[in-house]
């Protein structure tokens, strides 16, 4: 490209700048102008920043000083108005058009070519005086501001060489994240950018990689250990890797100065850290750990769920040979399987995790909404260090993401409404978690708006889930809000919005025995708890029979066991039965109708009155109780299929396989199928 | 290679747009996230270098939405704005920006950053 070509391409953008500050700076004058009229609105303030700011980069594109240094000041007072600091009053909207006038007569000077044009000082004192009252401390003066601070770029002294550049070494081990691919970046990205720097020698660490069946596809397992020749230095080096921040961790080490005096082999070295990753697995303070396999742990599990089957059937043996609990043998096997307990919980909870993994994840979350809905978050994390099974863990990262993420849109006011309403203009969120009761309760407290059930209810009405005029108590209007279509398409918002809706997160939290509660002020803010099982591998059940076979049902669902009395049973419908209870009376479920082989229900005489997350209650009649126990769990999808009703089975004392109930498909499929509802829901 | 910039000053889009076609690059411009998310279609950026403070839709959400879309899930995105904080660089990081640079350029600095992130 010839010059002559240069600069006209340049001079014709530069006419495109001036053309582009008249037409900003009309804009400017235009919303001023209407400013007055609704002071709150932040996107009008935001539309006049951007007006500031575009002049501002144009004008640093074309070294434009005056300018930049002016819309710079001009801009630094609007973001304070920005982000609520200061009120937009009359007063400062006149200040806004003095300024808009100062920086449409620098346009003009720059236009005629360097016509001297100074700002009226008392213009740049005002200003002053908002940054000062919106920051609460002294600001420079506008004087002292030199280009290379507004422009963020620092010009290190540059050290002149004399001497021939030297040869150096350097032994670099890089690590990425998944994060780092999401970011769009590539290793090999890196590799390239540093050979560009000298001669590069690759070697990848593939130690940690597991093997196929373990490889999880949300992980990043390799280490890159690179030996990079270069003549650039160490800051050379490391600019290459700054982008990537917490997402890369590098090594950098200076090996050898002068590469004549490599040794044959590379020395062992002590790594210096750029290392700013925390992600270390959970340690236990003031106690030594060691790093074992989690296969392994697996497999204990699996072998002593082994051992407890067997026990079972030692004692199943026993009760057939009438060997007497309180005989000699009797007592060394309680002894025996009091142990296994103890051995079965303390080897779950090695598989723990403090949940810590999951709240780190969502303090980014957190940061992130709160920075795209404009609203002020502390985030206050207690009880990091509650552990929780790994297979709870992994499930339980999705729910939290989209419930902070709704705390936050929906639950936390903005600045200037909190403001309003005597609040910190600071919202608090907190998360916490603990042990209550062998179950572990995390909660997702916020000091937002609350809840407003009258509004809940309108919307249930409108969305046709509930109808007018039903009767509801606060809690029950409050869950209205997991209702599949509760919250729709129409009013998603790009934050919490992505097509999940909270009947979504209650679904996905039941998936691991998880329930939910809600306990909510208006004007006072929201809590969620969450109470979720130690682990999924055991649970706690009543063994039960029905047609002959034998079947589980957990314990926690088991309100009470009734003597069923058949007469009592009354025909509400088609194959609808009801059975009195209380004061009110029960849907009946027989046994026989979901198992398939009927009898006719006749040896049924035994009613277990369960109870599900909703607190809804049905009646469940089956043949006989069999005994209470607890059971090591197998996952039926993985070893068989997957059986409507029955999600999971597992192994009693005489060998045999039992099923366990599926309680939540019980109330869901079967009495909406009852209520000839399952078409509409397929 | 194709690369898209994304800016509402024309001011920018020219600069910045003269610098990378005479860099080899062919160029594409759109006025803000919502415009570029319509440029997409049938372009196919390599790269995509954005401003951070738009009108309708910022940096900050396209990069989002791109990062939410197959198509656009691994595309580096280069974010180049006046903001030099490290708060925005970090929300600008979490949101899924592969780089920044900051205004005003300078052309090879540029050319150097798109290498970086295309090879």
């Amino acid at each position: 490209m010839s010059k002559a070509e240069f600069t006209d391409d340049m001079d014709a953008i530069r006419q495109i700048f001036f053309d582009e500050c008249d037409e900003q700076l009309a804009l400017l004058e235009e919303e001023l102008t209407i400013l007055g009229e609704e002071p709150e609105d932040g996107e009008k303030i935001n539309t006049i920043f951007r007006c500031v700011h575009s002049i501002k980069g144009g004008a640093a594109a074309f070294g434009m000083e005056e300018l930049v240094k002016f819309s710079h000041l001009f801009e630094s007072v609007l973001d304070l108005f920005r982000s609520g600091a200061l009120p937009v009053s009359t007063e400062s909207i006149a200040t806004f058009l003095k300024c808009k006038d100062a920086l449409f007569d620098i346009v003009a000077a720059f236009k005629n070519e360097g016509a001297a044009c100074e700002v009226a000082p008392e213009t740049v004192v005002e200003l002053e005086r908002y940054l000062h009252s919106g920051k609460g401390e002294p600001e420079p003066p506008i004087e002292n501001i030199e280009m290379d601070d507004i422009f963020g770029m620092a010009f290190a002294p540059v050290k002149i060489e004399i001497e021939a550049p030297i040869d150096q070494q350097f032994l670099i081990s890089l690590r990425v994240t998944t994060e780092f691919y999401e970011c769009g970046d590539d290793v090999r990205n890196i590799l390239l950018a540093l050979r560009e720097l000298g001669t590069l020698q690759v070697e990848v660490d593939t130690d940690v990689v597991p093997l196929i069946g373990d490889i999880s596809p949300e992980r990043s397992y390799l280490t890159w250990k690179l030996v990079l020749e270069t003549q650039k230095s160490r800051g050379d080096v490391e600019e290459i890797f700054e982008w990537s921040g917490e997402d890369l961790q590098a090594t950098v080490t200076l090996v050898a100065e002068n590469i004549e005096d490599v040794p044959a082999s590379l020395p062992v070295v002590v790594e210096e850290k750029r290392d700013i990753q925390i992600k270390k697995s959970p340690e236990r303070k003031d106690s030594a750990t060691v790093r074992v396999d989690i296969q392994r742990i697996d497999k204990l599990v699996d072998l002593i769920g082994e051992l407890v089957i067997n026990q079972g059937a030692i004692q199943s043996q026993m009760r057939r040979n009438k060997v007497h609990g309180d005989s000699v043998l009797g007592n060394v096997v309680t002894a025996q399987e009091q142990l296994i307990h103890e051995l079965q919980e303390n080897v779950i909870t090695m598989r723990a995790y403090p949940i810590k993994t999951v709240f780190q994840k969502l303090g980014r979350v957190v940061r992130e909404t709160a920075r795209l809905t404009g609203k002020q978050v502390r985030l206050v994390l207690e009880g990091e260090d509650t552990e929780v099974d790994r297979s709870i863990l992994e499930k339980l990262s999705d729910p939290l993401t989209h419930m902070v993420r709704n705390a936050i849109d929906h639950g936390i006011e903005s600045p200037q409404i909190r403001s309003h309403a005597g609040k910190e203009p600071e919202g608090l969120l907190r998360l916490r978690a603990f042990q209550r009761s062998g179950r572990i309760i995390v909660e997702i407290q916020d000091d937002g708006a609350g809840l407003d059930p009258d509004r809940i209810y309108e919307k249930a009405v409108e969305k046709k889930i509930i109808e007018r005029g039903q009767k509801l108590d606060r809690e029950e209007i409050y869950s209205l809000i997991f209702e599949p279509g509760f919250s729709t398409v129409a009013e998603v918002t790009d934050v919490s919005g992505r097509g999940v809706g909270m009947d979504v997160v209650k679904q996905s939290l039941q998936q691991i025995n998880g329930r939910i509660f809600i306990n909510s002020a208006k004007g006072k803010g929201t809590t969620f708890s969450i109470s979720l099982p130690f682990t999924l591998s055991v649970i706690e059940g009543i063994i039960f029979k029905a047609e002959g076979q034998d079947f589980v049902i957990p314990v926690n669902n088991v309100l009470e066991t009734i003597i069923f009395d058949a007469k009592k049973a009354f025909h509400v419908g088609e194959g609808k039965y009801g059975y009195p209870y209380r004061d009110g009376y029960l849907s009946v479920i027989y046994a026989s109708d979901i198992i398939g082989t009927s009898s006719g229900g006749i040896n049924q005489k035994i009613c277990f009155v369960i109870e599900n997350e909703n607190e809804e209650k049905l009646a469940f009649i089956v043949d006989k109780i069999i005994d209470h126990s607890r059971f090591v769990v197998k996952n039926l999808e993985d070893n068989y299929r997957k059986i409507a009703c029955f999600s999971t089975a597992t192994i009693l004392g005489d060998g045999n396989v039992a099923f366990i109930l599926d309680v939540e498909f019980l109330f869901g499929e079967v009495l909406k199928k009852r209520e000839g509802s399952l078409e509409e829901r397929v | 290679m194709n690369i898209l910039v994304v800016d509402d000053s024309r001011t920018m889009r020219d600069l910045v747009g003269r610098e990378l076609r005479n860099g080899g690059y062919d160029v594409e411009t759109a006025e803000d996230g919502v415009d570029a998310l319509e440029k997409i279609k049938g372009f196919s950026p390599a790269v995509i270098i954005t401003d951070l403070n738009m009108p309708r839709m910022n940096g900050l959400e396209l990069t989002q939405v791109l990062r939410a879309q197959d198509e656009t899930k691994f595309v580096p995105i280069i974010f180049l704005t006046t903001e030099s904080g490290d708060e925005l660089r970090r929300a600008a990081r979490e949101a899924g920006a592969t780089g920044w640079i900051v205004k005003p350029f300078e052309g090879p600095k540029l050319l150097a950053a798109v290498r970086r992130v295309s090879s």
